[in-house]
């Protein structure tokens, strides 16, 4: 018998859609067959909000992971590559790995990726905002693996970040928002706050700015 | 105990376990269709919702995949329609339709699981086949993508992917020990 490879190809995307067995789809279905009048359910939602408590006190928050193989391939003057992750109004860096590694980050929460260069400014900056479901695995590879978490998240605020360098090296003669025009949210490299200043700012207060630019450029 | 010919409905408890033992295979055969995973998990659900709302109708000693494939298939076509998408054709359709037949009856009978046992095939897989398989299947890349990548011709990640198809089939059917004609 000639072998059907439709039906094969089919069990390899099954494979690939979720490789750890995952069944929230199933939870999803399930879900939407439950009368939400009913007693059962009630009893069902009940237990499951007790067992989210629990799993919040005794377990590990959950958790996704991520390669970076296909950018690494489409970007490669590429060296490292940023997560920002977005928490209401702020954005935090979770952390910078090398193209070839794959991170564990917190399912559910806003991420933003951002392929940087060797000299720490971005060179592109993803449109979609990423939101992963607990232990999905998109892209594996087999690079480390590395974990970032919301505690190791560190904000980039422009009040305690940024503004002290401008006041230090620029206010003496351009004015904050003419300082401020100067910036192309996500694109310090071509930013002229960062790119064209004639002072000598410190090179470590110069990728200060060039990553809150390159963080979206967020002001109060 | 029913008698023979009686109809004998299935309990909503009895459906959970159903849907829990049937749906990565469900997935599957959507995916199979549609080579698009979010369309493929629409379908399936669309399709165990229907499932769901008309258990009474459904004999509990009659096959469920081939049940929900069923609605799956109508499904597929309705989808197709209103997307104006290239349909897989109805002799297709059947020789998919037969293969899950298998894969089930194999599950039922306590041959193995397909997915498990594809699983494990993979893990023979030759080193470039199998990083090929993956760019291919898991990070969705096209054959041109993954040529780049990899420094060959596309005629070489085509030749790797038909060789780990063939592989990946000849030792599914070994492992699940396949009734071909049956």
């Amino acid at each position: 018998m000639e072998r059907d490879d439709r039906a094969l190809d089919g069990l390899l995307q099954e494979l690939a859609r979720a490789p750890e067995g995952d069944d929230l789809f199933v939870h999803r279905v399930l879900a939407k067959t439950r009368r939400p009048d009913s007693r059962p359910a009630l009893f069902f939602v009940a237990a499951a909000g007790v067992l989210v408590v629990l799993g919040f006190l005794f377990e590990p928050a959950p958790s996704a992971r991520l390669g970076f193989a296909r950018q690494a391939c489409l970007i490669p003057e590429a060296k490292t590559m940023r997560l920002i992750g977005l928490d209401g109004g702020r954005r935090l860096v979770l952390g910078e790995v090398p193209m070839s590694s794959q991170v564990r980050v917190p399912a559910g929460m806003p991420i933003v990726l951002q392929a940087v260069g060797e000299d720490g400014m971005a060179l592109w900056t993803d449109r979609e905002v990423l939101r992963l479901r607990p232990r999905e695995v998109r892209a594996p590879s087999s690079g480390p693996l590395v974990t970032f978490d919301r505690k190791s998240a560190r904000p980039v605020d422009y009040g305690r970040d940024v503004k002290p360098i401008l006041d230090q090296y620029c206010a003496g003669c351009h004015a904050e928002p003419d300082l401020l025009a100067l910036a192309k949210p996500f694109d310090a490299r071509h930013s002229p706050l960062v790119t064209e200043t004639h002072g000598t700012i410190p090179a470590t207060e110069r990728r200060r700015l060039a990553l809150w630019v390159d963080l979206g450029a967020a002001r109060p | 105990m029913n008698a023979p010919g009686i109809h004998q409905a299935l309990e909503p408890k009895d459906f959970e376990a159903l849907v829990r033992e049937h749906h990565r295979r469900l997935l599957a055969f959507g995916l199979a269709l549609t080579r698009r995973p979010e369309v493929a998990e629409d379908l399936v659900q669309d399709a165990l919702l229907i499932a769901h709302r008309d258990l009474g109708k459904f004999d509990a000693q009659r096959d469920f995949g081939a049940w929900v494939r069923g609605i799956i298939r109508m499904k597929y076509l309705e989808w197709t329609r209103s997307h104006r998408t290239e349909r897989v054709s109805e002799a297709q359709l059947e020789e998919l339709d037969a293969r899950h037949r298998e894969w089930d009856r194999a599950a039922e009978e306590g041959r193995g699981d397909a997915l498990e046992a594809l699983r494990r095939c993979r893990e023979g897989l030759g080193e470039h086949v199998a990083e090929t398989l993956d760019l291919f299947y898991v990070d969705r890349q096209s054959c041109a993508q993954i040529a780049l990548r990899l420094h060959v011709s596309e005629v070489v990640v085509r030749k790797r992917l038909q060789r780990a198809r063939d592989v990946l089939g000849d030792c599914l059917e070994k492992r699940l020990g396949a009734a071909d004609g049956a």
